[in-house]
């Protein structure tokens, strides 16, 4: 037996060298079939596995506690719209669901979290500079307000010059635009300084009310906030990363922010605009002289954004600079601004490396920054509208999850969530439920949340204001911390009222093995079962259905594009067989001749496939693995946000598994003999003197 | 017609069995990539029609209009000029507007946020009404039956909402409620306005949540503008393949007539108008785009459909020459007999050369019309059936409720072309060694 084997193998390798023309280029559809399902397989499992990790190492987690009486499924990814929208109920019994999931070992951590939606409205830098010189008013004594006068001074003239020298109108309405320019003209006058002086509340409310207006760049960073145990995510998560500043300190309340978001929508407009052109610039080369001139335009007219900023003090000084640095940007600083932003293909990167070096620093760089006070306006669970002022602590990311697009939260402490969220108090449902019943108005019917708490939860919840002191951020926090003593003491309350009952709406889960998700599932819902706690677990697929459904839709189009090629390939082998097969009637009808039964001249073209298939395969393999090193030093780029939260990032890098490895293997053999079968019976079929003398 | 060519087309037709082979190979693979092409650009382009249609077009004309330095809406003043020029800039498309803002959905039981609020005229909005499916009942309230109840026509009702089963479900609401639509973020007052559902429509995967759709006039009393006024104009196209082409000529056209223009970004519409408010202009300004700046979270798929469509292209395009090369090859060593025999009898080795190249053009151009044909074929008979889809995942991977396969002719001739002539590369090589053969090869080899 072991002899005929040897024969059969030894026959078929001298084949194979013997046709060595027909071997290789059969040999070389072999090849790129192996090294193209690694590859293929490898980006499936690795974009697969990037998904998996970019969501649960972030707040995702792997498995999510909620209430069993929850109107909506839990959702992770919500946006600043549809944050509202979800009812997700509320944990009862916190202390049971982190009893459980403390005794359970296959938990690595979990943290309490609640997702609601924010509005953090920014004032303008002269809004931000009137209510400077209130407080400076206020104090006793009285502060030196000399520098921020001339800044609003500084404010005023720009606007003014912006009218007086034609580049523009305040107001549609011609009587509207003259008022302002009144209003403007006296704001800058002597006079209405001195009086000022004399009657501080009143210039003041004339600033606020006439000037203030004019100047724009309010903005309002719309987003959904993720209230969460901030010492627990850091512990459990593996991706969370403090871009700048610091970590809300326990016991204060503090906000941190996503730090794509904060890119996106609280940069200086005309920063944003220079650095969206120089993006776009060194993807194209060039541009268009009709887009050039419209990028031109917008950046011209945003020249103001830059007025109305600058410190009166450094005036003179940066309009010698703009000066020197092209000495036909001359006149007013109107004037020489907008000629600055004139840019065009030529002088852009010159002109824009200008002004990050001259201008930019000193300019608000972001119109919130790290230790900025904001206020956090919601409308609560219970339809009245909150505000709570909070310190931004920060700005963070989940690394390598770019999701800043589709989903961004901005994170706050859980006592600061609580006020946002606002549910309902016993107190007040008490009161609805009496109301109902009085006026018969049945579950069904009767007002909207709006409605009722416009007449049961209108109040406004303000939380006392930190302000900066003297000593920067550091010191900011300091005081915060001080603060954040006496609060403690209402937090110990608040943090018992939270972990008994009031407000947890989910906890999050991570798991230390990620394999088994589905079985911890299964293992914690029976345990919170039994410990009678009524809740549900989802997993981070569930909870996350947005990106799990379209990985699947990029899974099987990539999968679909594995079988095609397949395919294709199977087809093309085929067609090789065939053709050397038939080439080697003459030599295979020797062989017949010779004695060489049907059987072992099938035996013998299948061994060669085998041979040649596998021996192909391994050479494949090892292309295969070496184009996927290549892929993954450099990675493969994502084409859209979204894409990007798949790939774990803005680039994917695939990893060899053995799997696809040992699967590539396998179906370039398999597919090989399936190719070979039925040219080889056909071969094996022939008659000797048929062979002998038929030519191809 | 030269000896080289005649003795080409002979060999062509004599050499039956290895042709057919070749042809069948190169064939499957021309079909696979007319299916593969036809599913991920039927779903991509359904993708572009459904999106456009719910969204009010291919190419919008959105209007920011500014009366003060730091506060605007989106509005467009005056609605029929600015018609009139979209018309006359792209004459065979169909313009109309829609008013359209932010709103808040409330009923007795919840509230929702409708950030796609659209007032329509649906006796003029085309495919509109094609694409809002009256849901069965069951799917929005629970334990009902699959009677359907409510028409999208009523839309012509003044103070007529239609809104989604899903927002329905939340709402708590069925056919005939009422409900309450507010106005704050987009608008310097807050407005609100009752309006009847006149119908709920089945779910579309990824719009459900955001949009809703009201009668004109109550959008126009809700958003608080003048008759002259609209928000957003839209045109739709004879082809989805033009919207690029015809947004270009739009802003030229525009920017022609001395309109401001805003530099198009894909992002919030909410996004837009906020920054509108930091800038110093005032007045009306328009921004001029493709739907997917408007609906950018469904760029991805038509972009992830190319993407996949390009590599496989490029991957059946690398088998298919390496299966030519091999196929060629084979060939030319199985003939060395006739090519040295022809090579004795005058034949040069460039005519040579180039008998082999036109025999497997010939092969080539026969085998990827038939493979292209029958993919076409194909892809007619699916989108003839109508193939229902079954199950949610396929209805939501496909964006469809039916398989829809679509093939853009040009990229698919693009294609063809190019197969033919990576095919023709691959027999490069056997054929320059076919010119070497000469003609005591022919006496001596026996291969």
């Amino acid at each position: 037996m072991l002899s005929r084997v040897r024969l059969l193998v030894g026959l078929a390798w001298r084949s194979v060298l013997a046709h060595r023309g027909k071997s290789l280029t059969l040999s070389l559809s072999f090849m790129l079939n192996t090294a193209l399902l690694i590859v293929i397989g490898s980006v499936v499992r690795s974009s697969s596995q990037a998904l998996e990790h970019s969501l649960t190492e972030s707040f995702v987690g792997h498995l999510q506690v909620y209430s069993n009486g929850a109107r909506d499924t839990l959702d992770m990814l919500v946006t600043a719209w549809t944050a509202e929208q979800r009812d997700s109920g509320n944990l009862k019994d916190y202390e049971a669901v982190a009893k459980v999931l403390e005794q359970a070992p296959e938990v690595r951590g979990f943290a309490p979290i609640g997702i609601w939606n924010a509005n953090i409205r920014i004032n303008s830098p002269l809004q931000e500079k009137v209510q400077a010189l209130r407080r400076l008013y206020e104090r006793e004594p009285r502060g030196d307000a000399a520098a921020v006068i001339a800044d609003i001074r500084q404010a005023a003239g720009v606007m003014l010059n912006h009218v007086k020298a034609g580049y523009g109108s305040l107001a549609r309405d011609a009587a509207e635009n003259a008022g302002a320019v009144q209003a403007l003209e006296r704001a800058v006058s002597d006079t209405f300084w001195t009086e000022l002086e004399q009657d501080p509340a009143k210039g003041i409310e004339f600033l606020d009310t006439k000037i203030v207006r004019w100047a724009g760049d309010t903005r309002i960073l719309r987003s959904p906030v993720l209230g969460v145990d901030f010492e627990a995510l850091q512990k459990a998560s593996g991706r969370f990363e403090l871009v700048s500043g610091k970590l809300i300190p326990p016991g204060v309340r503090g906000i941190l922010l996503e730090h794509d978001r904060r890119e996106a929508q609280a940069r200086h407009p005309v920063l944003l605009a220079l650095d969206d052109l120089a993006e776009l610039l060194a993807s194209r080369g060039r541009l268009s002289d009709a887009d050039m001139s419209q990028r031109r335009a917008r950046l011209v007219e945003m020249y103001d954004l830059i007025g109305l900023q600058l410190p009166a003090d450094k005036v003179a000084a940066l309009r010698e600079r703009i000066r020197a640095f092209d000495p036909t940007l001359d006149g007013e600083l109107g004037a020489q601004l907008r000629g600055l932003l004139a840019v065009d293909n030529d002088n852009f990167a010159k002109r824009r490396a200008f002004i990050y070096e001259a201008i930019a620093p000193l300019l608000r760089k972001y119109s919130v920054d790290v230790g900025d006070i904001v206020s956090v306006n919601s409308r609560g669970r219970d339809g009245a509208p909150k505000s709570v002022r909070a310190t931004v602590f920060g700005t963070y990311r989940f690394r390598g999850v770019q999701m800043a697009k589709h989903v961004s939260y901005n994170l706050v402490d859980f006592a600061t969530f609580r006020e946002i969220y606002g549910e309902p108090t016993a107190e007040t449902l008490a009161e609805m439920a009496g109301m109902r019943e009085r006026y018969g108005i049945g579950a069904a019917e009767g007002m909207s949340k709006s409605d009722e708490a416009a007449l049961f939860g209108g109040a406004f919840v303000v939380e006392e204001e930190l302000h900066a002191g003297a000593g920067g951020f550091t010191a900011l926090v300091d005081s915060a911390l001080d603060e954040g003593k006496s609060f403690r003491k209402d937090a110990a309350k608040k943090a018992g009222a939270a972990t008994t009952g009031d407000l947890v709406p989910a906890v999050v889960v991570w798991l230390a093995d990620e394999h088994g998700v589905e079985a911890a599932r299964a293992r914690l819902s029976a345990a919170l079962q039994s410990a009678g706690v009524s809740a549900r677990v989802s997993t981070w697929r569930e909870a996350a259905s947005r990106f799990a459904t379209q990985l699947s839709f990029l899974q099987v189009q990539i999968g679909m594009g594995g079988i095609a090629v397949f395919l294709v390939t199977l087809i093309v082998a085929n067609l090789g067989v065939v053709i050397a097969t038939a080439g080697r009637e003459g030599e295979i009808g020797t062989l017949r001749a010779q004695g060489a039964s049907r059987g072992f001249v099938l035996r013998l073209l299948m061994c060669e496939s085998l041979i040649l298939s596998f021996l192909s395969a391994l050479v494949g393999a090892a292309a295969g693995v070496a184009l996927l090193a290549w892929v993954g030093r450099y990675g493969i780029p994502a084409q859209s946000p979204a894409m990007e939260v798949i790939f774990g990032g803005p680039r994917l890098f695939p990893v060899l598994g053995v799997a696809e490895l040992i699967g590539a293997i396998s179906a370039t053999v398999v597919g090989s003999l399936i190719a070979t079968a039925l040219p080889a019976f056909e071969a094996a079929s022939t008659e000797p003197q048929v062979a002998m003398r038929q030519r191809w | 017609m030269p000896l080289w060519i005649r003795l080409s087309v002979r060999y062509l037709f004599q050499a039956k069995k290895r042709n057919r082979l070749v042809g069948a190979a190169v064939a499957a693979a021309t079909l696979l990539l007319v299916l593969s092409m036809g599913l991920l650009q039927g779903v991509a382009d359904r993708v572009v029609e459904v999106s456009s249609i719910l969204g009010g077009g291919q190419v919008h004309v959105l209007g920011y209009l500014k009366n003060r330095r730091s506060f605007g809406t989106f509005a467009i003043d005056k609605r029929d000029e600015v018609m009139a020029l979209a018309q006359r800039l792209v004459p065979d498309a169909f313009v109309d507007d829609r008013i359209r803002g932010l709103t808040g959905l409330s009923s007795n039981n919840s509230e929702t946020t409708c950030i796609f609020y659209y007032g329509v005229d649906i006796a003029k909005d085309r495919g509109l009404a094609e694409v809002l499916v009256p849901a069965p009942r069951h799917e929005y309230v629970d334990g009902a039956g699959a009677e359907v109840v409510g028409d999208i026509e009523r839309l012509r009702e003044p103070h007529s909402v239609v809104i989604f089963a899903e927002q329905a479900r939340k709402l708590g609401v069925d056919v005939n409620d009422t409900i309450t639509l507010r106005v704050t973020a987009t608008q310097a007052i807050e407005s609100a306005v009752d309006a009847t559902v006149v119908a709920v429509v089945r779910d579309v995967p990824d719009f459900s949540n955001f949009f809703c759709y009201s009668d004109k006039e109550t959008a126009r009393t809700l958003l608080t503008l003048q008759p002259t006024q609209t928000t957003i104009v839209g045109l739709r196209l004879p082809s989805i393949r033009r919207i690029d082409e015809a947004a270009a000529t739009l802003r030229e056209g525009f920017a022609a007539a001395n309109w401001e223009l805003s530099i198009p970004r894909s992002t919030q519409a909410i996004f837009k108008l906020w920054d509108a408010w930091s800038e110093s202009w005032i007045g009306q300004r328009f921004e001029i785009g493709p739907w997917s700046n408007e609906m950018w979270w469904m760029d991805w798929r038509v972009h992830a459909s190319k993407i996949i469509l390009i590599v496989l292209t490029a991957m059946l395009c690398l088998v298919v020459g390496l299966g030519a090369i091999s196929a060629t090859t084979v060939a030319v060593r199985s003939r060395t007999v006739e090519l040295g025999t022809l090579r004795a009898l005058g034949i040069s080795p460039a005519q040579l050369v180039g008998m082999v190249l036109l025999e497997t053009a010939l092969l080539a151009v026969m085998a990827v019309g038939l493979g292209a044909a029958v993919g076409l074929v194909i892809v007619a008979a699916v989108n003839g059936a109508g193939v229902t889809l079954a199950n949610s995942t396929a209805r939501y991977l496909l964006f469809g409720d039916t398989l829809h396969m679509a093939v853009s002719y040009g990229h698919l001739f693009f294609v063809l072309f190019l197969m033919v002539c990576i095919t023709v590369a691959a027999a490069l090589y056997p054929a320059a060694q076919a010119a070497r053969i000469g003609p005591t090869d022919a006496m001596r080899d026996t291969f």
